[in-house]
């Protein structure tokens, strides 16, 4: 990339998509098609938040609907806005949490993503594992759709770690309640021998993808932001079966074979950077932009936080250690101590922050962790205002402005004019 | 000086008062952020609570910490902290509520200056049976904790002195609330909320002192108006005595609320039971909730209804601090329950600081609408 009066100028190039894109594919007309027969076949539609031990769900042989992912769903197909202005027709602030507002739509108009609206729920699960949103927001869908409600409360403190075992403890009795609760309402009977099984699937899962996101250290990185936040869908969806596991073998294979080859996904890699934090569902290719001026994202958090190892010998005990420490809980010290930790073994050179005006729960430490990365590590970072579902308010031309002189100023850092 | 102007007085001048309490009993200042924080334990110690609040000014102190997509109170606390204005305070103390006021307390540890910076971990799920036996455990961890910085042991006896000054401060301030039922309410809606705010700030055995001479007072008084439509003041925190007043000014009385600086703060009192702790973690897991805690059943929903029948409201005035989730969840619903039960709301959001003068017009429509309903 060439520069003119200091300018960096955006170069466009074709983006070589991963083969593991086409199992993608399947999976998801799998999983939407299973979805849709659940109630025939007599599967429980159990809709659940983020940060809920999915792990449950396939224990009892439930179908799970997330409807966050959904919202993400409505977003890149460009009907999220409706959805909204939907949902705050009926009173809810436009400020709320844009997936839940989504939803809310979703729930009021009785139409979804593609036309028609995702099977009501026959049970909800939520936790305040992720946020104290979810609760509230599961509280208004329970009303609309009158089905049995588990909510599972997980301890917060300021730092994962220094959780007590008393509180461990707290939140494994949740869980056990919510099995309990479970049972009543699918009327079977809970299996522990069949909860090990998806516990050591979702291990194998959690295991790969962490493999494929060490993988991203490599120089140049292999695969692209976007694939990441693509890939995730198993993750978060199918963890906990076996074939989120088969997709994710085939996946580090090809990651493990770009990196063997020293294959970059963008031709020509100057700049190394952290994503924090949500995609930009209705503008994915805004994360294309930074690699137009070869500036590729190497390591993020958001796609961790659907990772974790489990023990299927202990699964409920494993199940606490992994949602307790959740990344996402600690506060900015943590996260910050984190992402130094990434800036040096992924060969950084800056962060750039989402700040996601609907998402008050993991936007909050931004500003702190910037400036802790600037004092500490002297990285860099840029900062835009965005929503992650919803698209109003969100101004292209000034994000895209913002990258530019971001760009700039990385040029001038790592590849000074004599 | 009367009750009242005695309340003004600290409010107007809380933190002479906390440094004059400090000098007079060499006790340590202990400030808090959210009503689940036990004060009972810190007052055991013979340490002095205060309720830290934002001053309703205009700041821009706290936008390198704390996003402007974040509730004005929870800013307008912090710039208090940045500013040293709590230079005094040797301890703050939070339990956990909502991800704004975490905010508050997280950056003010990392950015304030303070000897004590305490986080307890409060059950959101308090429909559980298990979360009282927990939080007994966690208190008894903050005690611990308390102990240990102080050097002196808090007793039995301190926590059950402790309790006893804390509910006869809930019982007389009940009764004042109980006054505000008849049709001619002796105190006006600015008046209850400036008791109930130098509440949040005083030594309790000295307020409660105000209250007996308060209640003496109120043998024969009136507010000298005509009481008018009868309002119930709902929502997310609330310290503004300003839009309490010029509201009323317009032309109406608040007869009851339910908020952080009313009676959710002290309508529950701590029934006695063997372990002092067990019996304060008792009142604050079955205390009137606030919204992030109350799941799965909604239990305000009925509490609420019951206070504006049993104070004969007209119209409810429903607010919330802007960006505040959960309210901005449970408005819609409590809107409707007031609906189908014939009970006008208006709904406001409130940034703490900014002048409220924009609401005024809208306020004044909805009460010309009680005027013509009540006609």
């Amino acid at each position: 990339m060439e520069t003119k009066q200091g300018k960096p100028t955006a170069t466009p190039f074709k983006v070589v998509r991963l083969a593991a894109s086409a199992a993608l594919g399947t999976l998801n007309e799998i999983y939407y098609k299973e979805l849709a027969n659940a109630k025939q076949q007599g599967k429980p539609v159990i809709w659940i938040t983020s940060m809920t031990p999915i792990e449950l769900v396939y224990a009892f042989d439930g179908i799970p609907f997330f409807p966050e992912n959904y919202a993400a769903l409505c977003s890149s197909r460009k009907v999220a806005e409706d959805l909204c202005k939907a949902g705050e027709a009926r009173g809810y602030s436009q400020d709320l949490c844009a997936y839940a507002l989504c939803t809310f739509g979703i729930m009021f108009e009785k139409r979804g993503a593609f036309g028609e609206p995702p099977p009501d729920p026959d049970i909800l699960i939520a936790t305040e594992g992720a946020c104290a949103t979810h609760p509230k927001w599961w509280e208004a869908i329970q009303r609309h759709y009158e089905c049995p409600m588990i909510i599972i409360d997980a301890p917060y403190t300021v730092d994962s770690e220094t959780l007590a075992p008393r509180q461990k403890a707290y939140y494994v009795a949740e869980l056990k309640e919510a099995v309990k609760s479970l049972e009543q309402a699918t009327k079977k009977p809970f299996s522990m021998e069949k909860l090990r099984e998806v516990v050591s699937f979702s291990d194998q899962a959690s295991e790969l993808w962490d493999d494929i996101d060490a993988m991203r250290a490599a120089i140049p990185t292999p695969i692209s932001q976007i694939d990441v936040f693509t890939c995730l869908f198993p993750l978060v969806t199918l963890k906990g079966t076996k074939e989120a596991v088969d997709f994710y073998k085939q996946l580090r294979d090809e990651v493990k074979a770009r990196v063997d080859n020293k294959v970059g996904f963008v031709p020509n890699e100057r700049f190394r950077l952290i994503w924090d934090l949500f995609p930009v569902y209705h503008n994915m290719r805004l994360l294309n932009y930074f690699a137009e001026f070869g500036a590729a994202f190497v390591t993020d958090l958001y796609g961790n936080a659907f990772s974790g190892r489990l023990d299927s010998s202990d699964p409920f005990g494993s199940l606490a250690n992994r949602y307790l420490s959740f990344f996402m809980r600690s506060a900015s010290r943590g996260k910050a101590e984190l992402y130094k930790k990434r800036a040096k073994q992924y060969h950084v050179d800056g962060i750039v922050f989402h700040s996601n005006r609907c998402c008050r729960n993991f936007t909050a430490e931004q500003p702190d962790i910037g400036a802790i990365l600037r004092e500490e590590l002297g990285l860099p970072s840029m900062s835009f205002e965005g929503n992650m579902v919803d698209p109003r308010g969100y101004d292209d031309a000034q994000v895209k402005s913002k990258i530019e002189t971001f760009i700039e100023m990385l040029e001038a850092r790592k590849y000074p004019k004599k | 000086m009367g009750a009242i102007e005695e309340f003004e007085k600290v409010i107007a001048k809380r933190h002479q008062y906390a440094q004059d309490w400090k000098q007079k009993n060499g006790g340590k200042v202990v400030g808090w952020l959210c009503t689940y924080v036990p004060e009972e334990i810190i007052y055991a110690a013979g340490m002095l609570p205060v309720r830290i609040l934002g001053s309703h000014e205009t700041q821009d102190v706290t936008d390198a910490y704390i996003s402007s997509i974040y509730c004005p109170f929870c800013r307008d606390a912090l710039a208090q902290g940045l500013k040293g204005r709590y230079s005094y305070l040797d301890g703050i103390v939070h339990a956990r509520s909502c991800v704004h006021i975490r905010n508050t307390f997280v950056n003010w540890e990392r950015h304030v200056p303070i000897d004590f910076a305490y986080l307890m971990f409060m059950p959101a799920h308090v429909q559980s049976p298990r979360s009282k036996p927990f939080l007994t455990k966690e208190y008894g961890d903050f005690k611990e904790a308390l102990e240990k910085w102080s050097g002196k042991v808090i007793s039995r006896n301190d926590l059950v002195r402790a309790i006893v000054t804390y509910n006869t401060n809930r019982r007389l301030m009940k009764q004042i609330y109980e006054l505000r039922k008849r049709d001619n309410p002796p105190i006006t809606g600015a008046e209850a909320m400036k008791m109930v705010i130098a509440s949040q700030l005083m030594d309790k055995a000295e307020h409660n002192k105000l209250l007996g001479q308060f209640i003496k007072e109120l043998y024969g008084r009136d507010i000298g108006r005509e009481t008018s439509a009868r309002l119930m003041l709902i929502g997310s925190e609330m310290d503004d005595i300003e839009f309490v007043n010029l509201v009323e000014e317009l032309g109406a009385t608040f007869v009851i609320d339910e908020h952080c600086s009313g009676t959710r703060y002290f309508w529950d009192e701590i029934l006695p039971e063997d372990d002092p702790l067990a019996a304060i973690a008792a009142r604050y897991i079955d205390r009137i909730p606030c919204p992030p805690k109350d799941w799965p059943e909604r239990r305000r929903l009925p509490f609420i209804l019951e206070l504006a029948r049993a104070y004969n409201v007209q119209g409810v005035l429903l607010y919330q601090q802007k960006f505040c989730d959960p309210h901005e969840f449970d408005i819609p619903t409590l809107k409707q329950m007031f609906t189908e039960n014939n009970i006008p709301t208006l709904v406001l959001e409130f940034d703490a600081t900014i002048p409220w003068g924009q609401f005024r017009t809208r306020i004044e429509a909805f009460l010309e609408t009680l005027t013509f309903n009540l006609v």
